[in-house]
């Protein structure tokens, strides 16, 4: 009798194909989040997001857990500023969580996890983070077709490459079923878990049918 | 700039929807979603096409 792959050769082959985003969850930033999983999706990758964990004490290994059953990460460090409720402060997960990713590429025996930053404006960085001078940063510039053009610089297929119009049109799609989505969850924003795993699994599906041959 | 080569295979909808949880049923309906919301994109295309008449949007033919 054939066997399929065991559970750990399962969760190994998901894990090369894991995208850990890592995002501002904002309403101003809800067109660029769409956009991530529609750009992600497109090269074949399955999206993974700290809205999938639930709050909880442990919320921190589950966070490591979540990064680590990925191959790649991507980090958008474009909320650097303060927010405008009382009291001011700025946003510390984001860099944090990349923290956390060049901490655990940088350990010898996890060198397989590629990580990527992310960022809308360009030389900001150096400033907000200049322990990364001499990293790549992907400038998107604040705008889909921007994530869209970074992520081709950042990734490469042998097979089945994206191109940006094939982006453009699971981004689209998103945008428009995003309503239905939210009505069936009964959910008021993307940045919500349930939501997040609909359009990933739909912008997959789109993927499916757009890019792959 | 270095560019990762992604070497694996593309993640199937199934695969997806196992991976973060979303049941079967789910999966089936956001699937149907796609071949419709795709069908739909190429259908406006090859109708755009075929005739080799300009798009008018909506709104602009409305004020016609």
């Amino acid at each position: 009798m054939a066997h399929g792959p065991s559970l750990e050769g399962r969760a190994s082959v998901a894990r090369q194909k894991s995208v850990f985003l890592n995002l501002p969850y904002d309403a101003r930033f809800r067109s660029l989040f769409l956009a991530y999983v529609a750009g992600t999706s497109a090269f074949g990758l399955i999206p993974r997001a700290t809205l999938e964990i639930p709050g909880s004490a442990r919320r921190l290994d589950r966070i490591l857990g979540l990064m680590e059953s990925c191959r790649y990460s991507i980090h958008d460090m474009s909320r650097v500023q303060l927010d405008r409720r009382p009291p001011p402060t700025p946003r510390f997960n984001m860099p944090f969580e990349l923290g956390l990713a060049v901490g655990y590429h940088t350990r010898r025996a996890n060198r397989e996890h590629t990580w990527f930053v992310f960022e809308t404006k360009p030389w900001r960085l150096q400033k907000s983070l200049s322990d990364l001078n001499g990293t790549d940063v992907y400038v998107h510039g604040g705008t889909p077709a921007g994530v869209f053009r970074e992520l081709l610089s950042a990734f490469v297929r042998h097979r089945n490459q994206p191109t940006v119009r094939q982006m453009t049109v699971i981004f689209e799609a998103l945008q428009k079923n995003l309503r239905p989505i939210l009505q069936e969850t009964g959910a008021a924003s993307p940045f919500e878990a349930s939501v997040f795993r609909r359009i990933s699994v739909y912008a997959s599906a789109l993927a499916d049918e757009l890019v792959k041959q | 700039m270095a560019r990762a080569v992604i070497t694996t295979e593309f993640a199937s909808p199934a695969e997806t929807a196992q991976v973060l949880g979303v049941s079967r049923a789910n999966r089936e309906k956001l699937v149907r979603m796609a071949e419709l919301a795709i069908s739909r994109s190429d259908s406006r295309r090859s109708k755009a096409g075929s005739n080799g008449a300009r798009t008018i949007p909506r709104r602009a033919r409305k004020r016609r």
